[in-house]
């Protein structure tokens, strides 16, 4: 009986006669594990559809799609916001060696600045702000103690140059 | 609104106007990249959609003649599509697994040997299951010449299956 529907609707394709649920309906006929012999050669062309329509963009097609328009963040986008399309901004090895180089570059200032001998900060503390009290002149009466302190600001200073300069190369790369 | 709207009608389509652009293409970053613009373009259009017949038909005909631009630029002839992997049921006798995929060969080769516009027909109807009104949209032809054809395509492969199937019964 199925048969029969089948080779009725398998005429009416081959005039181009069928709809499209007719066609929907062969094409589940032949997806069957089991199907007569005689149509088992008409099995080979709905299976070949199949195979076309499992083709298929790459994956993440439709973030890159909604980033192409500038809407890959709908939920804060409102309707009429967007009439241009938005080109997606990525940040490149060359941005990142730009944040290396920035940070080196705020390190050498921090150390810089730690190697500023005290009296010089408070001058310029003064520009803008009341003089410090008398007490905190931040000087040293021994000479080994002022020799150890400028050592320990010189290995923090080093230390923030190397650790830009390593993000620096890193980034580059 | 528009990206709700876009979302759940346009965007779903990407995958049909994915193929159709391989088709014509023969490359996949270049259908990517067809598809990308169909959407930014239809995007753009967002306030003309109500006045559209069919969206799906707008998008696949927007996207032919996309495809048809890029190849003008290159102006090169349409190299035959690449083989695509095919799959066949673990449960059959491999012989009989081997004779089909024999057969799902021939069949696309004859679908590659049709004319152009039989073998669009055919993509645009039994790929994506598009109506005669919107393949005639997509295809700029009457409803009689979808039909003559679809008729004309689907029988040259009928009849790439029954000599397919005559040769093995004499093997």
């Amino acid at each position: 009986m199925e048969k029969a529907i089948i080779k009725t609707l398998l005429e009416k394709y081959w005039q181009a006669e069928t709809t499209v649920e007719e066609e929907q309906a062969l094409a589940a006929y032949f997806r069957q594990e089991t199907i007569d012999p005689e149509l088992q050669p008409y099995g080979d062309l709905f299976a070949y559809f199949g195979e076309e329509q499992q083709v298929t963009a790459g994956p993440g097609f439709d973030e890159r799609i909604l980033q192409r328009l500038g809407i890959a963040d709908a939920s804060s986008l409102a309707p009429d916001d967007a009439h241009s399309t938005a080109t997606v901004r990525t940040i490149r090895p060359f941005s990142l060696g730009l944040i290396a180089a920035a940070a080196a570059i705020a390190a050498l200032i921090v150390g810089l600045f730690l190697l500023t001998p005290p009296v010089q900060r408070n001058v310029l503390a003064t520009v803008d702000q009341p003089a410090r009290p008398a007490e905190i002149k931040d000087t040293y009466d021994d000479p080994q103690q002022a020799l150890a302190a400028v050592r320990h600001a010189l290995l923090i200073a080093s230390t923030h140059l190397n650790e830009g300069r390593q993000q620096l190369t890193g980034g580059r790369k | 609104m528009h990206v709700e709207a876009f979302k759940q009608h346009i965007l779903p389509l990407k995958d049909k106007l994915f193929r159709f652009a391989l088709h014509f293409l023969q490359n996949v970053q270049e259908a990517e990249d067809a598809v990308q613009d169909v959407m930014a373009g239809v995007w753009a259009r967002r306030a003309e959609w109500p006045q559209w017949n069919s969206i799906p038909a707008y998008c696949m005909t927007a996207t032919r003649n996309n495809c048809l631009d890029r190849l003008r630029r290159r102006r090169i002839r349409v190299l035959p599509m690449e083989k695509a992997s095919q799959v066949g049921s673990p449960d059959r006798d491999p012989h009989e697994t081997m004779t089909d995929k024999q057969m799902i060969q021939r069949i696309r080769q004859c679908m590659e040997e049709l004319p152009p516009h039989q073998q669009q027909v055919i993509r645009l109807r039994e790929m994506e299951g598009f109506s005669y009104n919107e393949i005639a949209e997509v295809l700029d032809m009457t409803l009689d010449q979808v039909k003559v054809n679809l008729f004309r395509g689907r029988n040259a492969i009928r009849k790439t299956i029954t000599k397919e199937e005559a040769q093995w019964k004499k093997q």
